[in-house]
């Protein structure tokens, strides 16, 4: 335990050296941070429009009927702020990425350590950590970022939707009393969240990818690790970046 | 020409020890041939030698430079060593022109993109491998991944070539057409190693014997010490 806890720092310290050298790598690293931005942004938009979707409508039809008893019902507004903005935003995404991106990614590098590719590469002279790691990290935190932000405005925009076709609100007035909820804070606290999930899901994934020794059957031992670990570390960023913004 | 220096290598698992105090020299413009049974620690001392794996203690330096270091540092004006891999190790996420591309986008960022295909194809010809370089590894049989690992280890000009089961998976017109290259590379003053279970004529070719057994170095020495050595010992 001590030995994997002092390798993780070695692995994180290393992680950031590589990233200083990005930039003298960038004609190698660049293909793996395009695909990395492909397949964890781009391939992600439909699963995340389709959560979003449900999340921002269900927000709605949930909360309207409680808060229309308790006579208070343009509450629905600091709901949907604290709720979707605040929260869910940024935590959703987040876990669609783990089960999405950190367990590909994962099963990928744990493959390569098993057909000696990751050996193929040091042999070459090309740090694993520099050409595998330090891209899908980049990747990663570039994909969430947007990711968030768009699940923001489509779970925002359903809520609107939702509240206009079976309650009559009507949709500029939603806009408009939504707008005047939302505080810079809320906005910070996307791009911060974004950036810290991201930074952590694809650093566990990539450790414990790396992590497998010569058998295929770890693969799997270490994807469920990196999973378990990843939403984890999500749940604990998410209270320490809510406390620190709205209790400190 | 590279000298192999292994000083005092100490390896070990989370289970066991698997070097003690390991040392080795290896005079430069070597064919060596490293001989051993089943789980003798050949794999691992190629790795080592290779700078894939770095000593818990010790030091190994290829042509006067600490291997691992070296390679760390990332310093892209040479290249100490080359590894041919069992599987060829080619790299999935990429296609074999990618695969090819990668060392010497690394180590030659100054060399113009024509002169790298040129390269790329030279040796796609010596081979006769055709309409590959578009295909990912996982499309390509066996041989041909072998050959394209071959390839990526000898288009960067390495001052040391390090070959694990060289002729696994080969026929018979692939293993001459490599022997006669490793021939032609020896003759320009690169090292090599050889690590085979099968016997080949390249195996004749080897002019330093190096036996391990669990683990530990039985014995090392020039072709003609080895051959004084069996004598005495009949």
């Amino acid at each position: 335990m001590i030995k994997q806890v002092v390798y993780f720092i070695n692995f994180c310290a290393e992680v950031l050296v590589q990233f200083r050298k990005i930039i003298r790598r960038g004609h190698v690293g660049i293909a793996v941070l395009q695909k990395q931005i492909l397949f964890t942004g781009i391939d992600a938009f439909t699963i995340i429009s389709l959560t979003a979707l449900v999340i921002g409508g269900l927000i709605i039809i949930q909360g309207n009927t409680i808060f229309v008893n308790l006579g208070n019902s343009s509450i629905i507004y600091t709901v949907l702020v604290s709720v979707v903005t605040r929260e869910l935003g940024t935590f959703i995404p987040a876990l669609i990425i783990v089960a999405r991106s950190g367990t590909a990614i994962t099963t990928e590098l744990g493959n390569m350590v098993v057909n000696n590719e990751i050996n193929a590469l040091t042999s070459m002279g090309i740090s694993p950590v520099g050409y595998l790691v330090v891209p899908r990290i980049a990747g990663v935190v570039l994909s969430v970022l947007p990711l968030s932000v768009y699940f923001n405005i489509i779970a925002l925009l359903a809520a609107g939707a939702v509240y206009q076709v079976f309650y009559d609100v009507i949709f500029l007035d939603f806009i408009f009393n939504l707008a005047a909820e939302i505080e810079l804070n809320d906005i910070l606290i996307i791009l911060i969240k974004s950036v810290v999930f991201g930074y952590t899901i694809a650093l566990l994934a990539c450790f414990h990818g790396l992590q497998v020794m010569v058998a295929s059957t770890e693969v799997p031992q270490r994807t469920s690790k990196a999973v378990v670990h990843s939403i984890a570390s999500v749940i604990v960023f998410d209270i320490i970046i809510t406390v620190i913004f709205y209790f400190m | 020409m590279s000298e192999i220096k292994l000083s005092s290598v100490y390896i070990r698992n989370s289970e066991k020890e698997l070097f003690s105090d390991l040392s080795l020299s290896i005079p430069a413009g070597s064919f060596t041939l490293l001989r051993g049974g089943n789980g003798s620690g050949k794999f691992l001392l190629l790795k080592v030698i290779g700078g894939i794996l770095q000593p818990d203690k010790g030091e190994v330096e290829v042509n006067g430079n600490e291997v691992y270091n070296y390679l760390a540092s990332e310093n892209t004006t040479s290249v100490p060593s080359a590894f041919i891999f069992q599987n060829g190790a080619m790299i999935s996420n990429l296609n074999i022109g990618e695969n090819l591309m990668l060392p010497l986008d690394f180590h030659f960022p100054q060399m113009p993109l024509t002169e790298k295909k040129k390269k790329i194809e030279y040796y796609m010809k010596l081979f006769g491998l055709k309409n590959i370089l578009n295909v990912r590894p996982s499309n390509l049989e066996p041989d041909i991944l072998k050959l394209a690992g071959i390839i990526r280890a000898f288009i960067v000009e390495p001052g040391l070539i390090i070959m694990h089961e060289p002729f696994e998976k080969l026929d018979d017109d692939q293993i001459n057409i490599f022997e006669k290259l490793v021939e032609e590379e020896y003759k320009k003053g690169t090292s090599f190693i050889l690590s085979s279970r099968i016997n080949r004529k390249l195996s004749n070719m080897a002019n330093y014997i190096v036996e391990l057994y669990d683990h530990k170095i039985e014995w090392s020495g020039t072709i003609d010490e080895f051959r004084n050595n069996l004598i005495l010992n009949d």
